[in-house]
């Protein structure tokens, strides 16, 4: 305990005391003075912030299944591998951090844009007329997020399956079970806390996201940290700001309560 | 020095901040909530209340440089007044922030109108003392405020792609117009000009513009909602879709566009139906060098250097006749000029005035 003072009190002042004032500007009235409900209040009576509310929502979790999807299958290849290779190979993954979102959606363009390789290809066999819409749309998005996202759900779940005790998976042979039949029935049940972490990790980063959906999303890719910039600098009505951040906060404290409640302490590594 | 006048119009004014624990609240939470958005918001202590320096905040980027090269440095040499420039954060908040916890990093301010208007209204400025400015040739009297002026305009407007479009809309009708121009178009997510777009695609004459009828803007927009490929948030990116030709044209800004220009791209911009908006300058509540910061708002508004300064940045233009007048024709073609009846002159005032409701109905109204 003594060895974590000083994190502590870096802690309290660069993150609770902050904190502490955010949440008393979304509880307390800028007129009186008074404790008030009245920001939240106009939270929640107003359309855009719900239909805002609900697209962040459907953003990170959406977001997150995708990612999983793609995210499972490569690190159970680096799983498989001898321990140098896949030191190599977990390079290639984290390439996508160095890289700046704003570079990024540039290059996504060439790829994905109205004139690039994708479409290109898809004119070539299918002719002139043929082509479709990768970016600024909610698919857009989702390629941002899988590029931005996908360490966050490959380690905890290699981590996982590193950890599994094989000799499990030597039972299921010598018991005659197919390959199929040994990752469905052993494998992937044990890799669920690995699983449940990534995800966890993933929403929680997509719910505060901004910049990737305004960059490679449509006209509907409104997020929750999109009104919080426009609240604290165009407006300067810092209490409905507040007001969304600590939505956001407990939206991301509920979920994680919610998963640590589904697993148990195995989320955190503890029985894997 | 300085009287503090109660500002009537204010919409958003906030009550005064009276104890050091609200100044120390106010800056922290500023802290707090720029940590929850995650951006990065930095507090540095200020420098020295008494100092005969202008600390001076700018943009920065390839403008600033251009006004540090031909203002900056010649208001130095000319008045022996050191000014420093600030170049970071300078948005309302970090200003609100700075002016509650009353330690200024900077004293005056560079930047758009409409902007330095809503700081205005927030009480963040100190008044301008008009009788020790020289503002005898004004142009643009609908841009007229206390406590900051406009030292020059800049113009929003249609950019295109010339490899692209041989013949791009020259009205916004026109451009509404789908059939006759059936090119992929880009939008803005944000209501300023867009709005102002849509009303005069309607057949609403510029000089009628405001007050905005929003309802007859809004369904303007409905009609071309379904036809916009791109809706573009920041503006470096309406360069950016035009040069990849992901667009053939979108809404922008002139400037951008003749610095893109500069630089080989094929892109161009359409002058009959500009939208035109100040930049300003103001001075901090609370700065302490005002004297000195006067002479350099005097400076911005028609010193020497503007002239140069208007021939190297086309696009730009000055709100000061005399400027005006000894610009070179050519510069003057590529400026919407003010006694043309298309070109719309935005009104900040009511901009500010209606900002918050206008971009709550228009982002409502995006998703919907």
């Amino acid at each position: 305990m003594f060895f974590v003072t000083p994190f502590l009190i870096y802690m309290g002042i660069v993150f609770f005391i902050p904190v502490g004032l955010i949440l008393f500007t979304g509880f307390v009235s800028e007129e009186t003075g008074q404790f008030t409900f009245e920001y939240f209040q106009a939270f929640f009576t107003q359309g855009l912030y719900l239909r805002v509310l609900w697209t962040t929502i459907e953003v990170s979790f959406m977001g997150a299944l995708i990612v999983l999807l793609c995210g499972y299958p490569i690190a159970y290849y680096l799983a498989k591998q001898p321990p140098k290779r896949r030191m190599y190979l977990s390079l290639f993954v984290l390439l996508p951090f160095y890289t700046s979102i704003l570079v990024k959606s540039f290059a996504f363009v060439v790829i994905l844009g109205h004139s690039g390789a994708v479409n290109w290809l898809l004119r070539f066999f299918l002719g002139e007329d043929f082509g479709v819409q990768l970016l600024y749309n909610r698919i857009g998005v989702m390629f941002g997020i899988v590029h931005d996202m996908l360490p966050f759900i490959v380690f905890p779940i290699l981590v996982n399956l590193l950890a599994q005790n094989p000799a499990l998976h030597r039972a299921a042979e010598i018991m005659g079970a197919s390959r199929t039949r040994i990752f469905w029935q052993v494998t992937f049940p044990l890799s669920l806390p690995g699983i449940f972490a990534g995800i966890l990790l993933v929403v929680v980063r997509v719910m505060g996201q901004f910049v990737t959906p305004s960059l490679l999303g449509g006209r509907t890719d409104i997020m929750m940290a999109n009104l919080v910039d426009f609240h604290v600098n165009d407006v300067l009505d810092w209490n409905m700001a507040a007001v969304i951040s600590i939505l956001l906060a407990v939206m991301a404290g509920v979920f994680l309560v919610a998963l640590a409640r589904l697993r148990g302490a195995q989320i955190f590594g503890a029985e894997t | 020095m300085i009287e503090r006048k109660p500002r009537s119009s204010a919409t958003r004014q906030k009550p005064s901040w009276r104890t050091t624990r609200r100044d120390f609240l106010g800056g922290a939470t500023t802290l707090g909530v720029g940590i929850a958005a995650g951006l990065p918001v930095v507090f540095t202590p200020g420098k020295a209340r008494a100092s005969a320096v202008i600390r001076y905040a700018d943009d920065g980027g390839r403008t600033g440089q251009g006004r540090d090269r031909l203002y900056i440095k010649p208001f130095m040499s000319a008045t022996g007044i050191e000014v420093k420039t600030y170049i970071g954060q300078k948005n309302l908040a970090k200003m609100k922030a700075m002016v509650k916890a009353n330690n200024l990093e900077f004293d005056m301010v560079n930047d758009g109108g409409s902007n330095l208007v809503s700081a205005s209204k927030a009480g963040l400025l100190e008044k301008l003392d008009k009788s020790r400015l020289d503002l005898t040739h004004k142009l643009f009297p609908e841009w007229d405020w206390e406590d900051t002026l406009a030292w020059e305009y800049f113009s929003g407007g249609l950019g295109y792609n010339e490899e692209a479009i041989d013949d791009p809309p020259r009205t916004w009708a026109d451009f509404w117009d789908v059939d006759k121009y059936p090119g992929r178009r880009g939008m803005r997510t944000r209501p300023q000009y867009t709005l102002e777009e849509a009303l005069m695609a309607d057949g609403v004459a510029p000089k009628d513009v405001y007050p905005m009828d929003l309802e007859r803007a809004f369904k303007s927009m409905d009609r071309i909602k379904p036809h916009i490929k791109i809706w573009i948030e920041q503006t470096a990116k309406t360069i950016e879709h035009l040069q990849t030709q992901e667009l053939d044209y979108t809404s922008t800004f002139s400037g951008r566009i003749f610095i893109a220009r500069s630089e080989g791209l094929p892109l161009n911009f359409v002058f009959d139906m500009p939208n035109s908006s100040p930049q300003n300058v103001g001075i901090m509540k609370g700065a302490q060098n005002y004297d000195s910061c006067l002479k350099l708002v005097q400076w911005f508004f028609n010193g020497e250097p503007g002239v140069e300064w208007f021939t190297a940045f086309i696009g730009y233009g000055p709100t000061d006749s005399e400027t005006m007048a000894q610009l070179s024709d050519e510069v003057k073609a590529k400026l919407p000029d003010p006694a043309n009846p298309k070109a719309n002159w935005v009104d900040v005032g009511w901009w500010g005035d209606n900002l918050e409701d206008v971009v709550k109905q228009y982002k409502t109204w995006l998703l919907t």
